[in-house]
């Protein structure tokens, strides 16, 4: 509407000064048409110059709509799949969550199922007169006399423990009283109770070898079977009518003459008797279990330095037995055999320097 | 130390032992000795009794021989005192 007024009010212009010139001046007339028509060739620039913008932005807007189609297919797109996923998902949900209520049916219903009756069973109340009777039993009472009679049973238990316990420091005190001893001064050592622990352990050498308790305690057998014999033999006499007067120390000389006759024989004589039997004693054990020695790891000793009287008093001994004590070496496993004869290649020069001194 | 004579101080009272024969161990790494003060037990044999030191140092503390096979050890010496001799 605008541009159309604006046409016409140019068109007016055109037509009264051309109409006024007309009958005035022909210059004026002429230089009226050249303003109307620069007008109109400015009026036709503008108008294709508006014609050029609508249809720039006529393209604009398809090429926008176009964009907007575009993105809107997109956000389709992605709404779609956004649809499917929470689908999916949703599926998944529902399924695992079906899984586990399967499987927490199946749990609950297991014991139910396997169970063949599904009665509850409610355990029967004890009888009211019983539990009575429990409560009225005086418990408390018979366990009194109970531990009544425990405690005097262990009193003379507790007494016998006492007196061990009175007894036990004088043999512990050895592992305490283990005293420093100045080698080379004789005179001042100091005191140990080794001696004392040896002696109540039992771990004493007797001189001709023998340091077992359980060999006295084969004697104190031996003494026995010995009386035996003889109340055997006092009363195989008194039946046969022939009543002789026989000594108890005579019968048991002639019968046990290594037990009993000690203290009639005269020491060097009972040392002979013990020492044979000691003498015999490795050669025993030798045959009997050669094969735990080998088997065995077995000490070896050096600096033997033996006492000039004892290894004299010794000699004695030995020089009484009848044994041959070559012949205990030649008896023992080789293996033994050899740790002997490697330490006597030692010992002889070492007991034979002593002996010279 | 005296290779024939132990004094030993008990209780004030002084105790002489006859040292019967001493002798080392390499495995053990003591040294052992057996001595007597000439008591006999009830069947008439002396009794001789036996502890460890250790070999290596000055002073010298007795200990008691508990070990089974130590005391076979120096049962074994015995022995072998009595073979020689």
């Amino acid at each position: 509407m605008a541009i159309e007024e604006k046409k016409l009010n140019e068109e007016k212009k055109l037509k009264s000064p051309l109409a006024h010139e007309k009958n005035n001046d022909p210059l004026a007339e002429i230089n009226d048409k050249i303003d109307n028509l620069t007008s109109l060739i400015l009026v036709r620039q503008i108008e294709d110059h508006i014609n050029l913008m609508t249809t720039e932005l006529l393209d604009s807007n398809k090429l926008r709509d176009q964009k907007i189609e575009t993105l809107t297919e997109k956000i389709n797109n992605q709404n779609e799949l956004l649809q499917d996923i929470k689908d999916l998902l949703s599926r998944n949900l529902i399924q695992t969550a079906t899984k586990v209520e399967k499987q927490a049916l199946e749990e609950i219903s297991r014991p139910i199922l396997d169970e063949s009756d599904d009665e509850i069973k409610i355990a029967p109340l004890p009888d009211k007169e019983e539990v009575e009777e429990q409560i009225q039993t005086p418990v408390v009472e018979e366990n009194k006399e109970e531990v009544h009679e425990t405690l005097e049973e262990l009193e003379p238990v507790q007494e016998e423990v006492e007196e061990q316990q009175l007894v036990i420091p004088d043999t512990m005190d050895i592992n305490q009283g283990v005293k420093v001893i100045e080698r080379g001064q004789v005179d001042d050592l100091i005191l140990s109770n080794a001696t004392t622990y040896i002696k109540n352990k039992g771990d004493k050498l007797v001189i001709n070898g023998i340091n077992e308790e359980e060999e006295e305690e084969d004697k104190k057998s031996e003494l026995e079977e010995a009386e035996e014999k003889l109340e055997e033999q006092e009363q195989l006499d008194l039946s046969r009518g022939d009543i002789t007067e026989v000594t108890e120390e005579e019968t048991l000389t002639d019968e046990v003459p290594t037990v009993e006759g000690a203290q009639d024989i005269t020491p060097s004589e009972a040392q002979q008797v013990v020492a044979q039997e000691s003498i015999e004693q490795p050669n025993q054990a030798a045959e009997e279990v050669p094969q735990d020695i080998e088997n065995t790891t077995k000490y070896t000793y050096e600096n033997i330095k033996a006492n000039k009287t004892f290894v004299e008093r010794v000699k004695t001994i030995n020089s009484k037995l009848s044994s041959n004590n070559e012949a205990d070496l030649t008896s023992m496993p080789q293996n033994m055999k050899q740790s002997w004869d490697d330490n006597l290649i030692v010992m002889p020069e070492v007991l034979g320097e002593h002996l010279a001194r | 130390m005296n290779q024939d004579k132990l004094t030993i101080t008990i209780d004030g009272q002084e105790k002489i032992y006859d040292v019967y024969y001493s002798f080392t161990c390499p495995q053990t790494n003591k040294g052992y000795i057996a001595y007597s003060e000439h008591q006999k037990d009830n069947d008439g044999n002396e009794i001789i009794m036996v502890s460890s030191y250790d070999p290596n140092i000055s002073t010298m503390k007795l200990y008691p021989v508990t070990d089974p096979k130590e005391m076979e050890l120096v049962q074994e010496v015995f022995e072998k005192i009595k073979s020689i001799a």
